[in-house]
């Protein structure tokens, strides 16, 4: 059996749902909006037994051979919201969710990914570090409280970015001009700043040992954040020395799933930016056609 | 220098800075990263400068830090409006992270994305990892129900601390050469330098965490000593 847990009308759910319905594979949804009423247990003696028990059937969790999830934050749910409105049900939300999150860890099944795993994409100059020891290039960044020190490192590269250094989504900005009276700020929290690369996005999906490249058209700094300016969206391919070292470096991350950011300069020199261990690759794939939800879904079938 | 990572309302880490007031010991609090004066690039870590009390301080002069300190919560940074506290622990926990890895072993313990202080596990995982290395172990069982508040197995447990290859039992004495055995092993297993791992009365491992504690004379003596080790 293959375990689904996160909202099924979230898009890369429903997406892996559909495929794992057309490859006729037994699925399982674990729906996050019925964890209020929701009963969850854990024993580890010799070996490790789940399962969890809704309204209308108990599911095995040492059935499942593959598990892919996509949990959202408890807040954003509307129908938790309405329903776990007392603090003890927001506790048993809590206690649900750590449990499953625990089994996530443990279990031996085929996790996409493992929460332990993910885990680096929480802060991005401790992931750089891992990126750049899987071979990419990484565009100097520096993270600072010292507005002098923001001054030096802009005026050395000329043409500066900044962004989160947490998993908080930022948007991607140009430093520019006006913002100078600004960087005094930078003294009451650790500020991330980094060169500007100029290039060509991509974004590389792996799926195990496939790779589904992307290339992105965009005048922005930050694409995803494009407005009225919608980015064109393209199929590629990449050389096949590029594809083997995104496939190595997520295999050295323990992701079996990731989506990658790089950028390709007009010298020619591919710079790594980002791993997101839980991609929302529907984007991508509604623009491209590519079969991403499919070969997440014969990635879980086979095991 | 030794610095102790800690929160603000901890009452150890003074008390530490003072006992290792000899080397140099402070303490860094999240308030000190609300301070101009933090560098780190991150291709240059040996290069980074931090801000400890109010003084600037070189990467290169810090010998190692003893972190007590999870993660950044926004009651950490009273001096943060109360629209950007969040995110100002959020940034400032990702931060830590980062800086905390580029020391290696000179960080004690070394940090994991989830925890600053490093293996924050749960008592299941503590368990699994302890059977897979042999060691007799207690089952465990959780039950997550609605109304009905978590209960776990009561056992009368011994506490161990670890300290790199040494332990301790919670009178500073040394455990038995079982306990002892079986305590360093499932901490070398975590990579952990220092933990406190709980054993039932006939040996068996029930957990494990990394909150020993440290105004015991030994444990405090054999820190010391394993932070100025593993600077050198």
């Amino acid at each position: 059996m293959i375990l689904l847990w996160g909202v099924p009308d979230e898009p890369p759910l429903a997406r892996v749902a559909e495929e794992l319905e057309l490859l006729g594979a037994p699925w399982q949804l674990l729906d996050q909006r019925d964890e209020p009423r929701t009963i969850a247990e854990l024993t580890f003696d010799h070996r490790l037994h789940a399962s969890v028990s809704t309204r209308d059937r108990v599911l095995d969790l040492d059935a499942a051979t593959a598990v892919y999830h996509r949990c959202q934050d408890p807040r954003t749910i509307t129908e938790r919201t309405a329903t776990a409105s007392t603090s003890a049900e927001w506790d048993h939300v809590l206690s649900i969710e750590d449990l499953l999150l625990s089994w996530l860890e443990l279990t031996n099944a085929l996790v996409v990914n493992r929460p332990s795993d993910m885990g680096s994409n929480s802060s991005k100059p401790y992931q750089l570090a891992s990126i750049a020891a899987a071979g990419f290039r990484t565009p100097a960044t520096l993270v600072t409280t010292d507005p002098g020190t923001a001054e030096a490192f802009w005026a050395r590269h000329g043409e500066v970015v900044y962004k989160s250094v947490s998993g908080v989504r930022s948007i991607v900005a140009r430093l520019r001009p006006e913002d100078r009276d600004r960087l005094a700020d930078v003294r009451f929290c650790p500020t991330q700043f980094q060169q500007f690369i100029a290039g060509i996005d991509y974004r590389v999906h792996v799926v195990r040992e496939r790779v589904f490249a992307t290339r992105i058209e965009s005048n922005l700094d930050d694409y995803r954040y494009s407005g009225a300016a919608t980015p064109a969206l393209a199929a590629c391919n990449i050389d096949d020395q590029l594809a083997e070292q995104c496939v190595a470096m997520c295999a050295r991350m323990g992701l079996h799933l990731a989506g990658i950011d790089l950028r390709l300069t007009p010298e020619g020199d591919w710079y790594c930016f980002e791993v997101n261990p839980s991609p929302a690759f529907t984007y991508y794939e509604n623009a491209t056609g590519q079969p991403i939800a499919a070969a997440i879904a014969q990635l879980l079938v086979s095991r | 220098m030794l610095i102790i990572l800690a929160s603000r309302h901890d009452p150890t880490a003074p008390w530490l800075a003072d006992e290792w007031a000899a080397d140099e010991a402070a303490v860094l609090t999240c308030e000190d990263l609300s301070c101009a004066g933090w560098e780190y690039d991150v291709a240059a870590p040996e290069r980074a400068s931090i801000v400890v009390g109010g003084r600037s301080v070189a990467q290169s002069a810090i010998r190692a830090v003893l972190t007590r300190l999870p993660s950044v919560s926004p009651h950490e940074l009273p001096g943060i409006v109360d629209e950007d506290r969040d995110y100002v622990a959020q940034e400032t926990m990702a931060f830590l992270l980062a800086w905390l890895a580029t020391l290696g072993s000179r960080a004690v313990n070394r940090p994991t994305p989830y925890c600053l202080m490093g293996p924050h596990w749960r008592p299941e995982r503590w368990v699994k990892v302890a059977r897979d290395l042999g060691l007799a172990t207690v089952p465990v069982t959780r039950k997550a129900a609605p109304g009905v508040p978590p209960a776990r197995a009561s056992y009368d447990l011994t506490s161990v601390t670890v300290v790199g290859a040494r332990a301790f039992l919670s009178d500073g004495s040394p455990p038995s050469q079982p306990q002892f055995d079986a305590a360093v092993r499932l901490a070398r297993a975590a990579a952990a330098d220092l933990l406190a791992v709980q054993f039932t009365a006939d040996d068996a491992i029930a957990d494990a965490n990394l909150w020993p504690d440290l105004r015991v004379t030994a444990v405090q003596a054999a820190l010391r000593d394993h932070l100025l080790r593993a600077a050198s």
